[in-house]
């Protein structure tokens, strides 16, 4: 009987065990290269940073998201394809427990009216693997959009004029310093790379040194399987990358609209991370 | 001592093609002293400066596009580019996969300052569509016409797409690019990089008629011939390229790198980067046009177009209409359209309703997408004609997804103008 006991114990343990995650929506700010902009994020602390929590997870874990609002205005949180919370009114916080079983790169967001444009989408990774693995997500910021919406004011939909271009929150050169999305990795090495669009303009990635073969990319399909070095990406779309670097050296990845590789009137910055390739 | 030369000699001719290495030199200069003519949307002739690149000699002269650099796969490239003009250049080889000295990226690489010159050493490993620029304050120096292509043809030299591919009879480079008239007149005046709005819209570095005449723009031909339409995309807006049905279109590289399955489009959209090889068939020679659009990157939105002429040497220049503003922006191919059943969205544009009707098949289920792809409507039906409310919607394009009783899903897009 013991032995039943202990049996029937084994298999009713989950594979992983469950998890919670603490996420915050915090106000900060992005800069545009002259001074600060308004800026929403989704932080694991209430202490805001510019980059949204990239959220990472294994096939079939089971989470309980805590998210508690810190604006001034009701928002809520989605996760691509496995739903979320509705409404999280100001200053509280709501529950919301998945289990990941769809291994993919995904965009959270907060889907309220144009929220994403304050900068509230990030990026929530489904995968087993276990090499180097890096995350870009790539958004752009209309000051006259974020203002207005976070105050509840009047804005253009048909006029978008987004004047700062961050990856992971971030313009280079502040790139890279940035651990998610700098590539530091050995000639050889299997490399995956999400990237996901959290902005309202596609962008187009172009890979300086090398190829990178398309495993993923949620409004392309066809790409899938293709050996690319620029490809686009829709707004909200996921696109996920294996790399093998053949040399080393150190490359950038940009974004070819290259109106967008700019940070208050200099060149380059925006839309630009590296890789840095060893022997 | 000369036997010894002899001998030497010898083993080089015994030693055969193998040992040879094949290389392609080229000397190319940098100025920002060009001026090129331009058509405007009110079809009159524009002079306009630019910058850009040309072959080195005693008195060098720019040209936009730049001169193309052909080369054989397994060839070793060198480009000596020599900077006479008064700001620092570089040249990047766009999809060649260069090691980083030889990258043309100043803050990893380095420049090429005035006076100066630089040899860029490469391997061509593939066939097919490159691009060069610029990379010195990239965003202005490319828009200005700092940029060319490259084109690698197999290691045989044969007439195929690429090593072993499929034949073709005829080929054309088309190497797309917009540009802001402004930002040419004067560059120092721009006000910000984030001002870029195109107004120009180029094939080859040039529009419209300039190019109509061109007999290596047109696709002339007949039945059955196989045209290879090489695109190219060194612009910062989208491409959309629309196949007239006189015309079967198949893709089979992007980005140097054949595509493991070839497929039949009628439109193809090409991002800013991306090259693609299409081998288009002459199926009618009755005159027709490829349709090149240019779109923007906020909401894929209806900027200009230009045409290549097909079997139409009299082409002229046709005015798009406003409802280019709603046709797709995604490549489907020709056979998925055949399939398709018929599904009408009317009035469009609307206002505040819209209709949706089928040919008799019953409609399930109706769900509007904004072009984020939001979801901001959604009804389940059961008729083969639906009605939907659109108050609420701010104006602009949405897509409608129309699932049908036979499992079938059609999408159409739909303008809200109030």
């Amino acid at each position: 009987m013991r032995w039943l006991v202990l049996l029937l114990t084994f298999f009713t343990i989950p594979v992983w065990a469950q998890q919670t995650v603490e996420l915050f929506i915090v106000e900060g700010g992005v800069t545009n290269g002259n001074y600060d902009m308004p800026y929403f994020t989704f932080n694991t602390s209430d202490q805001f940073d510019s980059s949204n929590a990239v959220l990472r997870f294994q096939t079939g874990e089971e989470v309980t998201f805590h998210v508690t609002n810190r604006s001034d205005f009701t928002c809520a949180f989605q996760v691509e394809g496995y739903g979320g919370i509705d409404r999280i009114a100001a200053d509280e916080t709501e529950e919301w427990t998945v289990t990941f079983d769809q291994p993919g790169t995904y965009l959270y967001e907060d889907p309220t009216q144009d929220h994403r444009a304050l900068g509230l989408g990030g990026m929530l990774v489904v995968s087993d693997f276990t090499g180097p693995e890096f995350y870009a997500v790539f958004t752009e910021h209309d000051e006259e959009w974020i203002k207005a919406i976070a105050e509840g004011g009047v804005y253009d939909r048909r006029a978008y004029n987004p004047e700062a271009f961050t990856i992971n929150g971030k313009g280079f050169p502040r790139t890279l310093k940035d651990t998610m999305s700098f590539i530091e990795a050995s000639v050889g090495d299997t490399i995956i790379v999400h990237m996901t669009n959290a902005g309202y303009l596609h962008h187009f990635p172009h890979w300086h040194g090398y190829h990178v073969t398309i495993l993923e990319a949620s409004m392309h399909p066809h790409y899938i399987g293709w050996v690319k070095d620029s490809y686009g990406m829709a707004p909200g779309e996921s696109v996920t990358v294996q790399l093998v670097p053949d040399k080393p050296g150190m490359f950038p990845v940009h974004n070819h609209n290259l109106v967008t590789t700019t940070i208050g009137g200099n060149y380059p910055g925006g839309m630009m991370m590296h890789m840095h390739i060893h022997e | 001592m000369n036997r010894a030369l002899t001998i030497a000699f010898l083993s080089l001719l015994l030693a055969g093609p193998a040992a040879a290495q094949p290389l392609k030199q080229y000397s190319l200069v940098s100025l920002m002293d060009g001026v090129a003519d331009f058509i405007t949307d009110s079809n009159t002739t524009i002079s306009l400066p630019f910058w850009g690149f040309g072959y080195t000699n005693a008195n060098p002269t720019i040209v936009l596009p730049g001169p193309t650099i052909y080369a054989k796969e397994g060839d070793s490239i060198h480009v000596e580019m020599i900077n006479p003009s008064m700001e620092g250049h570089t040249i990047h080889f766009h999809g060649l996969d260069v090691d980083q000295a030889n990258d043309g990226v100043p803050h990893t690489s380095d420049f090429v300052l005035t006076n100066q010159s630089f040899t860029y050493r490469f391997k061509a490993t593939h066939a097919g569509n490159f691009l060069y620029h610029c990379h010195v304050t990239t965003t202005l120096h490319l828009a200005l016409g700092m940029y060319g292509m490259v084109i690698v043809y197999p290691a045989d030299s044969s007439n195929r797409i690429y090593t072993n591919g499929p034949t073709y009879d005829r080929q054309h480079a088309y190497l797309l690019s917009d540009l802001d008239s402004r930002w040419n007149a004067d560059y120092t005046a721009i006000g910000g990089f984030t001002t870029y709005a195109p107004d120009l819209f180029l094939i080859n570095g040039k529009n419209r008629s300039m190019n109509y005449t061109d007999t290596n723009i047109q696709i002339n031909g007949t039945i059955g011939d196989q045209h290879l339409l090489r695109f190219m995309n060194v612009g910062y807006r989208v491409n959309r390229i629309i196949f007239p049905s006189a015309l079967n279109a198949v893709v089979h590289t992007s980005d140097g790198r054949v595509l493991d399955q070839p497929y039949a489009a009628d439109t193809l959209i090409i991002y800013p980067g991306e090259r693609y090889s299409v081998l288009a068939e002459i199926l009618d020679e009755t005159p027709s046009f490829v349709s090149t659009d240019y779109l923007d990157p906020y909401r894929l939105r209806f900027l200009g177009r230009d045409y290549i002429p097909v079997n139409d040497t009299n082409f002229t220049y046709i005015t798009p209409s406003l409802e280019d503003n709603m046709t797709d922006t995604v490549g489907v191919g020709a056979a998925e359209i055949a399939a398709m059943p018929s599904v009408l969205v009317y009035p469009n544009p609307a206002d505040n309703q819209i209709w949706v009707s089928t040919q008799g098949e019953s409609i399930e289920h109706i769900e509007i997408l904004d072009m984020s792809g939001r979801r901001v409507r959604s009804k389940h039906c059961q008729y083969p004609a639906e009605r939907l409310e659109l108050d609420g919607l701010n104006e602009g394009v949405y897509i409608l997804n129309v699932s049908l009783e036979n499992g079938k899903r059609v999408s159409r897009r739909c303008v809200v103008v109030r």
